[in-house]
């Protein structure tokens, strides 16, 4: 039973504008396993998911099933053909109970026309009752835990009769005891010969559920391994094994006053405790995984999010952060990940952008006097090289790396000397990538301060002075530029045995500069 | 005619204002439709007294439908303009009537309007509630108290000041255009010369990336809200001049022909796109409508007049179908 194909991918290519995010991958499954599925971020691992569950069309490769080649065109012909996907993001309707919840578009009727509460109710009982779950069918959905929702996922999953569960980060956010419970459902399918797709960032999880095991990095298959012979850090490797390329310019200076100060700041459960500094003249890094806290670290400095807990001192003042007009005033500056929604006004023009947060300041009689602005804006325009045909343009044509100079001039006029940048390069070209970088190394130079939220290793062992590792709403340790590496950036974010926690308070601790 | 024209032209100059749609709104055709259809059909409607007759009466529309364009430019939605149109006349009306000087009681009904913004922005802003919600809840209350002040009869009107700004002239052109041309002048102003007038387009466009960029979300939208209640409150001070009457039920779905007329316009209910300029063309729309249905005969097919009670419902039907064929033509090609 074990050695019996369910599934298998052949040669799949993906590519999306700008990026190669799938190259010739090759992926099967076997009947009554779980194979989990590791990578980066961006490494691809998504992409193959969303392809087999036929969410997204492979551009070549071959999808086979059984042994017959098949071809998705929607989410619902995989569906039908015994393949269930629980997102990360469960997708249950709040304001319905579990069993409606199960069979969502699939409700039993009577005579073709109402409603059969009566038999939805038994089935959903039976259905649970074989998964060992003990839940409420009557229970609205919105009143379970997030353990007890995934279970209503893995329940919804399998009321169609599905040979293949794919599982993005199930157990993301679940507690040890839903852990135990939800490997023990999996094993529970196991038996039934049912194959498992696992994606999981911890990689502790490998060895507790795992058959076998995929690395995915920068799209491309790194190899496929019996769970049994590999040890944590070969899959470590397997997963970075990438050069730091040489297109960092950085210039290093000694670092100045204390910019920012965070203590022990708390936010519910997306931030603990967190204790950090930063200096004029550096560059921190902020690395870790998606879903870490780093966005969510950033937001509650600028003050996005209220904090629960801690303080924020900026130029060693107190501050509490309680909305970004009051932390720009005080000269904080984010330039945001989504920058098409949270940078840019995007139906504006370049001019109207880069300006908007500075109006009081470059107007202080409420009056938008145009010839200054235009003053203004043509000065940024030319010492940032915006390749805009005009400070008319509707910033909407612009290209990715364009719009995020035009965020940048937004707080350059700000005279901002806090830049907090959160993936500041992401889907921008190579050439733009590079200028950003000379940017962010040029702003330091004139004694800003920045802190560099990434996902890209390269980049933040490239351009930090110093590095935090977050993991869980935590910063988990403290690394200089010296003694970063991406195998021990990742051991820290990802929690394997390869890197014990630093346990002793991080803040406080000074790290000598070269 | 020609000072259709010239709006026309005055919109595809306009740059940035409507630059997504980079022309005046597609309804400015039907608009010359029906300017035509009237004015072939009906003889009295094509006449220099019928004209400043049609703009006279568009004037208050177009005071609202100019704040109701602001409103929807920061994405939100005021319902109570209609209401606080009553309430401010009525007020005045009754100040006048008890002995106060015309000057407090044009200040005293505006500031009921200032008032009655300020709390539907505090009930948007501060409290999160809907804008729709929060505005027709006002509605009702404004609307209410109107009433229950008038004591659900017409408070007449005979100050001079009154009757000067509401139903005088100057040089044959009548006051209320003046007054409705001045707010139009300074919401323009404010719109496009102003940190404000960015701000409100900002917070339309994005809201979540306006507050990202540092800016006082809350303020600008509160502000805005008090922004609409004052123009709405002038409205109605001008109104009852013109009426010689306070009456409390006269402002009755003038809020869907104000957003109606800033639809049309071209401003989107979403996304802060369109602008005061385009507006213009919705109130004109509206406006002939009315009017010439009041004047309307055909005797090809022997209608003579369309009965009063039928108006409301022809005209709302109209409105409807102008907004339908609106929104198909801008979404050309966008629906799958």
């Amino acid at each position: 039973m074990s050695d019996a194909l369910l599934l298998r991918a052949e040669g799949i290519c993906k590519q999306f504008p700008g990026v190669q995010a799938l190259d010739e991958v090759n992926f099967d499954l076997r009947a009554g396993e779980v194979h989990v599925l590791l990578g980066e971020n961006g490494a691809g691992k998504s992409t193959l998911m969303k392809i087999l569950a036929g969410a997204y069309q492979p551009d070549s490769g071959k999808i086979f099933m059984n042994g017959n080649e098949i071809a998705f065109h929607t989410p619902r012909q995989a569906q039908l053909a015994g393949i269930a996907i629980i997102y990360q993001e469960f997708n249950l309707v709040p304001y319905m109970n579990v069993a409606q919840n199960i069979f969502l578009g699939r409700f039993p009727k009577r005579y073709g026309l109402f409603l059969d509460h009566k038999k939805m109710q038994a089935d959903a009982k039976k259905l649970l009752k074989s998964l060992y779950l003990d839940l409420d069918t009557t229970a609205f959905t919105f009143s379970l835990g997030t353990g007890q929702q995934q279970m209503v996922e893995v329940a919804k999953a399998l009321s169609v009769e599905s040979r293949v569960l794919i599982m993005d980060e199930p157990t993301a956010s679940l507690t040890e005891t839903e852990i135990e419970h939800l490997f023990m459902i999996i094993r529970e399918l196991k038996k039934r010969g049912i194959g498992v797709i696992y994606i999981s960032h911890r990689l502790q999880e490998v060895h507790e559920i795992g058959d076998r095991v995929t690395v995915l990095r920068d799209g491309k298959l790194i190899g496929t391994k019996d769970v049994k012979d590999v040890e944590i850090p070969d899959l470590v490797k397997m997963m970075v094994g990438r050069n730091v390329d040489k297109m960092f310019e950085r210039t290093y200076q000694p670092r100045g006053e204390e910019a920012l100060r965070v203590e022990n700041l708390g936010c519910g459960k997306k931030l603990k405790d967190v204790c950090m500094t930063l200096h004029c003249g550096e560059i921190v890094g902020l690395a870790g995984l998606v879903g870490a806290g780093r966005t969510e670290l950033a937001h509650a400095i600028f003050g996005v999010d209220p904090v629960d807990s801690g303080k924020v001192f900026v130029f060693g003042k107190e501050v509490y952060p309680s909305s970004p007009a009051q932390m720009v005033q005080a000269g904080v500056s984010l330039l945001p990940e989504d920058r098409k929604n949270q940078g840019l006004c995007l139906i504006l023009p370049t001019s109207e952008n880069m300006v908007m947060a500075s109006l009081k300041k470059l107007f202080p009689k409420f009056m938008v006097n145009n010839r200054k602005e235009k003053t203004v804006v043509m000065d940024y325009i030319q010492d940032l090289r915006i390749a805009t045909p005009s400070p008319k343009r509707i910033v909407q044509f612009l290209s990715g790396g364009t719009q995020q100079k035009v965020v940048l001039a937004k707080w350059l006029c700000t005279e901002a000397k806090i830049f907090i940048f959160d993936e500041p390069t992401r889907g921008i070209d190579v050439g733009a990538k590079a200028e950003i970088h000379g940017f962010m190394n040029e702003l330091v130079k004139n004694g800003a301060a920045v802190l560099m939220i990434s996902s890209e290793l390269p980049e933040v062992l490239g351009m930090s002075d110093r590095i935090y590792v977050m993991r869980e709403g935590q910063i988990i340790k403290e690394l200089s530029c010296e003694e970063a590496t991406q195998e021990k950036i990742i051991g820290f974010a990802m929690g394997g045995d390869s890197a014990q926690r630093d346990t002793s308070p991080v803040f406080g601790k000074e790290v000598t500069h070269a | 005619m020609l000072e259709k024209k010239k709006l026309i032209n005055g919109n595809e100059t306009k740059t940035w204002l409507i630059a997504p749609f980079k022309s005046f709104p597609p309804v400015t055709w039907v608009v010359l439709a029906i300017f035509i259809i009237f004015s072939v059909t009906s003889s009295g409607f094509f006449t220099v007294n019928n004209m400043i007759s049609i703009v006279r009466q568009g004037s208050f529309l177009w005071m609202l439908a100019t704040a109701a364009t602001i409103v929807l430019l920061s994405e939100a939605l005021d319902l109570s303009l209609g209401s606080i149109m009553t309430f401010s006349g009525v007020v005045a009306a009754l100040m006048l009537k008890s002995g106060f000087s015309a000057p407090l009681a044009l200040i005293g009904g505006i500031l009921v309007g200032v008032i009655s913004g300020t709390i539907t922005g505090f009930m948007v802003s501060k409290l999160k509630m809907p804008s729709f919600i929060a505005s027709l809840g006002m509605l009702s209350v404004v609307g209410g108290l109107a009433l229950a002040l008038a004591k659900a009869n017409q408070v007449l009107v005979t100050d001079a000041t009154f009757l000067f700004l509401g139903g005088g002239d100057i040089l044959g052109i009548p006051m209320p255009i003046f007054i409705a041309l001045a707010v139009f002048i300074f919401t323009y102003f404010m719109l496009n010369h102003t940190a404000f007038g960015r701000y409100i387009i900002a917070i339309g466009g994005n809201q979540a990336g306006a507050r990202l960029s540092g800016l006082d979300v809350e303020k600008f939208r509160w502000l805005v809200f008090v922004f609409s209640g004052t123009v709405a409150a002038i409205a109605g001070v001008v109104l009852i001049g013109r009426l010689q009457t306070a009456d409390p039920i006269v402002g009755m779905r003038w809020e869907f022909d104000a957003v109606a007329a800033s639809i049309l316009g071209g401003t989107s209910t979403k996304k802060g796109k369109g602008g005061i300029t385009g507006t213009i063309i919705g109130v004109l729309l509206i406006v002939v409508m009315r009017n010439g249905l009041n004047i309307f005969s055909f005797p090809a097919l022997n209608i003579t007049s369309v009965p009063a009670v039928w108006q409301t419902f022809v005209v709302g039907s109209a409105i409807l179908i102008a907004i339908v064929f609106d929104i198909l033509v801008r979404n050309r090609g966008k629906i799958s």
